[in-house]
């Protein structure tokens, strides 16, 4: 049972919380030197990777390129860049072929590119991630833009709306049956009380409230086999 | 499966919209609450900030071994091991520190009496308080059982009433 006590000291540490100096945005050299301080082990290939996926969620690249932070592969960035320019969903089989190519004309034949588990599954979309230390383009699966534009539009109709989980469910269902999406896994379960999921920021606190009532969409991803998933927040049970 | 990343401009007022998508986009999502929660157990911001840098690459290095579950909890998981090894190195030297000015001009004699408990109660306080976990997920956390997380609360708020001159009854 919660006292008066606890209520004062709950307002307190939100008051010390809120107090405390905004952080930066994580920074993969900062990252780097952390991690160096920590262990002095990491493998540069680790914030390398982490780096090339910030910036891909970042969005502040076009589809499909990907920009190791130290840069040290520019003329490879930009083929691949040019490569997945325009496209909005670069199947495997092309994203192979269009990495190869790009290796090829730049004189990099002991590079390899490397499919991730279940990059075929969902949409079939892939992205590129650049690991120089390891000589290696991942292709990464990703939704493709319209898919991307669907799910966006339809946590916004789930945030503005109240809908029970059946519902929430069969509209996402919807969604991913219209864009030919059929091997997934939704995950609507109590695990998310507490999280706030895939929703922004700074519009956590609503979102969290409307979940106390109302299932919304709130992300994807994908398992250790690469298979999508798509998940429901929501009042479960 | 990750969101391709021009869909993601749609909405540019919106500052996470683009980092709050995927594994990777949860992650970086909760990076700034992780950040703040380490800053009250490691009571050191630069240091906090140091141990979520090497969370979130700790965190990618082994996303295989994620259930699947809540992403913010298994984030908060490394990320406290990682402070609690940094405070036991800590306590094999000899660190000067003063008070920082944002806490002493918020919540002073809090920010001290946090000081007075043990980092693993204090991390517990801040879980239950904060963050709403329950104590079995505290515990689930933390790696200790649900009963311990309780005895922890108890005896924290008990001392932390005795520290901060709060009466006994309510």
């Amino acid at each position: 049972m919660m006292t008066d006590f606890d209520t004062r000291l709950r307002i307190r540490l939100e008051h010390l919380d809120g107090a405390i100096p905004e952080p930066a945005a994580w920074d993969p050299a900062a990252a780097r030197a952390a991690g160096a301080r920590q262990r002095g082990r990491f493998r540069r290939v680790v914030p390398a990777l982490a780096a090339a996926i910030l910036l891909i969620g970042a969005g502040a690249v076009g589809a499909g390129r990907v920009i190791y932070p130290d840069n040290p592969e520019p003329e490879l960035e930009a083929a691949l860049a040019r490569a997945w320019s325009g496209v909005d969903c670069m199947s495997p089989e092309a994203a192979k072929a269009a990495t190869r190519s790009a290796l090829d004309d730049l004189g990099k034949a002991d590079w390899a590119v490397v499919a991730r588990p279940g990059v075929g599954q969902g949409t079939g979309c892939t992205a590129p991630l650049v690991i120089p230390p390891t000589h290696e383009v991942i292709l990464l699966g990703v939704a493709g833009r319209e898919l991307s534009d669907a799910l966006a539009a339809l946590r916004v109709e789930t945030f503005e709306r109240c809908l029970t989980r059946i519902e929430a469910r069969s509209a996402l269902s919807s969604v991913l049956a219209a864009h030919g999406v059929t091997n997934y896994d939704i995950h609507d379960g109590p695990e998310l009380l507490y999280g706030t999921g895939s929703v922004p920021i700074d519009q956590a606190a609503a979102y969290t409230a409307h979940a106390r009532q109302c299932y919304l969409f709130a992300g994807t991803g994908s398992d250790a086999n690469g298979k999508p998933w798509f998940r429901l927040w929501g009042p479960w049970p | 499966m990750e969101l391709a990343p021009t869909t993601r401009t749609a909405r540019t007022d919106d500052r996470s919209e683009a980092g709050a998508i995927g594994f990777e986009g949860e992650l970086l999502a909760g990076y700034p609450a992780l950040v703040r929660r380490l800053t009250l157990v490691l009571r050191d911001a630069a240091e906090a900030e140091d141990v979520a840098q090497a969370t979130v690459v700790r965190a990618l290095e082994r996303r295989g071994r994620f259930d699947g579950r809540d992403v913010r909890a298994w984030f908060y998981t490394i990320g406290l091991r990682l402070a609690f090894n940094e405070l036991r190195r800590r306590k094999r030297r000899i660190v000067e520190s003063s008070e920082p000015t944002w806490a002493m001009a918020s919540e002073p004699d809090l920010w001290l009496a946090l000081g007075q408990l043990e980092p693993q109660h204090r991390a517990a306080l801040l879980l239950s308080t904060l963050d709403g976990y329950t104590h079995d997920e505290v515990g689930r956390i933390l790696g200790v059982r649900a009963g311990t997380v309780s005895s922890w609360l108890s005896r924290t708020k008990a001392r932390l009433r005795v520290l901060l001159g709060e009466p006994d009854d309510d």
